[in-house]
C-alpha cells in the first residue's frame, strides 16, 4: 500500500513550533517577497483568507482580525522538512520525497490504521509538526485518502475496501484528483465527466483520442493499477533557477547588471552545493505589464551553451552579463529578471573538450576557497565586483522569524 | 563515497628507522556533539534565563539540549508549554497527578489540571555552561 504523508499547513506549523502562544490564533506565511499568502492556519482559512491571495488584498482582514503574519523562513522550513523525512525513513526504506512537505511511502504491513496512527504520533512528538496520512493502492488513491484525511480529526484515511472506495470516488469532484491539470479538468466537466467515478467509467480509447495518456494513467490509478510507483532514488534537479520580482522597476542597465550578477552568483552557489556543473545558462528579463512607461510588454530571453560544463562563479557571472547585454533594451522599465542553469551533470562526470585547454585546476581551487570563506563567515563575504551588495530592493522580508534550529544567535530564549 | 563529518588523517612519513608503534592507530577526536546529542534529528538547543532551576544546576545563560524523541518520565527535566508559554521544570508524575517542580524554594509547585493547555515539548538531556 502507498502512504502519502502530508504536513498540515506546513509553513504555519513551522512558525508555531517555537511560538506556542500562536496556537489557536490565525497565522499566515507570505511568499518570497512578502507578496502573496502561501500558507494559512485553519483559523486564517475560516476568516476567508484565500491561498495565493496578494497581501495588499488581504490587509483589511489581517488588521481587523489581528492575523499574525510571517515572511517565509525557508531555512527553518527546510531543516524541519529534513527532520520529518528522516523520521519517516524509520517506517519504510521505500520513500519518495515529493515536496518540502509531502512524501510517499510504500509499506507492506496489514494493519494500515495502526501505521497511520504511529506516523501521525511520531512526527507530532519527535519533530512537532502535525501531519495527515492518506493510504491507497496507488499514489493517486493515496492522494484521495490524504484529501479526505484533512477533513477528519484523527488525520488519516485508508482507501482499502473496494466498495467504500467506489462510493467515495463516485462522489469525488474531478478537479480534486491529483495530476489532472485545470485545462483537462474543465474539458472533462464540459464532457460530462464530473467525478472520479465518471472518469473510471469512461472508455480508454475515448480518453486517448480526446485527452492524453496521462489522464488514462490517472484513470488506471483510480481503479488500483499502479502507474506511478514510489521511487526512492531522488531525481537530481534538472535545472536551477534564481529569479526575483523587483520591489521597484529597474530601468538602468548598470543596476540590472548588478542584479543579474547576484542571481548568477547564487545560482552558482546552489549548483556547487549539489556538486554539479551546468552545460546551459539562460538569462531572462521582463518588463512590467502594468507600467505606463512601457508601450508594450517585453520579455527578453537567451541561452548560452558552455563547451565544457562549468561550476565556476566567474564564468557563470561573466556569461550571464554577456547575455544580458544582448537582451537588454534601453528605455524600458523591468519588473523581473532571472538566471537559469540547465543540463546539469555531476561534478566528476562531465566530458572535457580538447578545444578548451585544461586550465581548471587553479580556477577550481579559487572557487573552493570562495565557498570555504562564505560557508564559514557568512554568505557574500567574498563576491564578484559586478554584484549588487545592497539587496534591500529585492529581499523584502519584513516579518522574518529567527532561524530557531540552525543558528546559535537565533535559538529560542526561554525564561524559566 | 566519503564521510564528510569524520575525516581521519594518517600522517606518516616513511623513514628507514624504527617504525612508531602508534603508526597503525587511527586517532579519532573526541566529539562533544556525539557526547551531548544522541539523536541529532530530534534535538534542539535553547538558551535559558532565570533562577528557578538553580538547585539542579541550570543558570541564566546556559544552553539546554532538548531531545523530543525521549519519552518523558517521572523526575525528568522537561521543556514544556503551559498556556502558550515555554517552561523548564522537573516533571513529577504520579498515578493521578502531574506536577511541575522548580528547583528553587522561592518558586511554587505547579499542578497541571485536565483543562490546562499543557504539552511536553521535549526532555532536557544536558546543560552546557561556558565560562569564557
Amino acid at each position: 500500500m502507498i502512504f502519502l504523508v502530508d504536513c498540515n499547513n506546513f509553513y504555519v506549523s513551522c512558525e508555531r513550533l517555537f511560538r506556542p502562544d500562536l496556537n489557536n490564533l490565525p497565522v499566515v506565511v507570505l511568499s518570497n517577497n512578502d507578496g502573496c499568502i502561501i500558507s494559512r492556519s485553519n483559523e486564517a482559512k475560516q476568516l476567508g483568507i484565500k491561498m495565493g491571495e496578494p497581501l495588499f488584498k488581504a490587509r483589511k482582514t489581517i488588521e481587523q482580525n489581528k492575523i499574525n503574519v510571517f515572511s517565509s523562513n525557508f531555512e527553518l522550513y527546510g531543516e524541519i522538512s529534513n527532520r520529518i523525512m528522516k523520521e519517516l525513513k524509520s517506517f519504510s526504506n521505500s520513500i519518495e520525497i515529493y515536496s518540502i512537505d509531502e512524501a510517499f511511502l510504500d509499506i507492506n504491513f496489514e494493519n494500515y490504521n495502526l501505521i497511520c496512527e504511529n506516523i501521525v504520533k511520531k512526527i507530532k512528538t519527535t519533530v512537532g509538526i502535525p501531519v495527515s496520512v492518506g493510504v491507497g493502492l496507488t499514489k493517486t488513491l493515496s492522494k484521495v485518502g490524504g484529501y479526505l484525511a484533512k477533513k477528519i480529526p484523527r488525520g488519516y484515511f485508508v482507501l482499502d475496501n473496494s466498495l467504500i472506495t467506489q462510493n467515495i470516488l463516485s462522489d469525488l469532484p474531478i478537479e480534486n484528483i491529483w495530476g489532472l491539470g485545470r485545462r483537462y479538468s474543465e474539458f472533462m466537466i464540459n464532457n460530462g465527466i464530473k467525478t472520479a467515478g465518471d472518469l473510471i467509467k469512461k472508455d480508454k480509447n475515448w480518453i486517448l483520442s480526446n485527452l492524453n495518456v496521462n489522464v488514462l494513467r490517472t484513470r488506471e490509478e483510480l481503479i488500483g493499477i499502479s502507474c506511478y510507483p514510489v521511487s526512492s532514488v531522488s531525481v537530481p534537479k534538472k535545472s536551477i533557477r534564481v529569479s526575483r520580482s523587483f520591489k521597484k522597476d529597474v530601468t538602468k542597465y548598470q543596476n540590472l547588471e548588478k542584479y543579474i550578477s547576484d542571481f548568477a552568483f547564487s545560482a552558482s552557489k546552489k549548483l556547487r552545493n549539489e556538486n554539479r556543473r551546468a552545460k546551459e545558462l539562460s538569462v531572462f528579463i521582463t518588463t512590467n505589464r502594468f507600467n505606463k512607461i512601457n508601450t508594450s510588454y517585453y520579455a527578453g530571453f537567451k541561452k548560452h551553451r558552455f563547451i565544457v560544463p562549468t561550476n565556476s562563479y566567474i564564468e557563470i557571472v561573466k556569461y550571464s552579463i554577456s547575455i544580458l547585454n544582448k537582451i537588454y533594451k534601453k528605455g524600458l522599465s523591468y519588473k523581473k529578471a532571472g538566471v537559469i542553469l540547465g543540463e546539469l551533470c555531476l561534478e566528476n562526470e562531465y566530458q572535457t573538450s580538447y578545444i578548451v585547454t585544461n586550465h581548471n585546476r587553479n580556477i577550481n581551487n579559487l572557487m573552493q576557497k570562495i565557498d570555504y570563506i562564505n560557508d564559514r563567515f557568512g554568505m557574500n563575504k567574498v563576491f564578484l565586483s559586478s554584484q549588487n551588495l545592497n539587496q534591500k530592493s529585492i529581499n523584502n522580508k519584513t516579518k522574518l522569524s529567527p532561524n530557531y534550529i540552525d543558528s546559535w544567535n537565533d535559538i529560542p530564549n526561554i525564561k524559566i | 563515497m566519503y564521510f564528510r563529518d569524520h575525516i581521519y588523517f594518517l600522517n606518516t612519513v616513511v623513514s628507514a628507522g624504527f617504525p612508531s608503534p602508534a603508526e597503525d592507530i587511527f586517532a579519532s577526536k573526541l566529539s562533544l556533539q556525539d557526547y551531548l546529542i544522541k539523536n541529532p534529528n530530534t534535538t534542539i538547543c535553547i538558551k535559558v534565563s532565570g533562577d528557578s532551576m538553580k538547585n539542579i544546576g541550570i543558570f541564566s545563560g546556559d544552553i539546554l539540549i532538548v531531545d523530543k524523541s525521549i519519552n518523558p518520565r517521572n523526575n525528568h527535566i522537561v521543556l514544556c508549554t503551559l498556556d502558550g508559554q515555554f517552561l523548564v521544570k522537573k516533571l513529577s508524575i504520579t498515578k493521578n497527578s502531574i506536577k511541575l517542580i522548580s528547583e528553587n524554594k522561592n518558586y511554587p509547585l505547579v499542578n497541571i489540571n485536565e483543562y490546562d493547555d499543557f504539552k511536553i515539548f521535549g526532555v532536557v538531556t544536558a546543560s552546557v555552561k561556558k565560562f569564557l
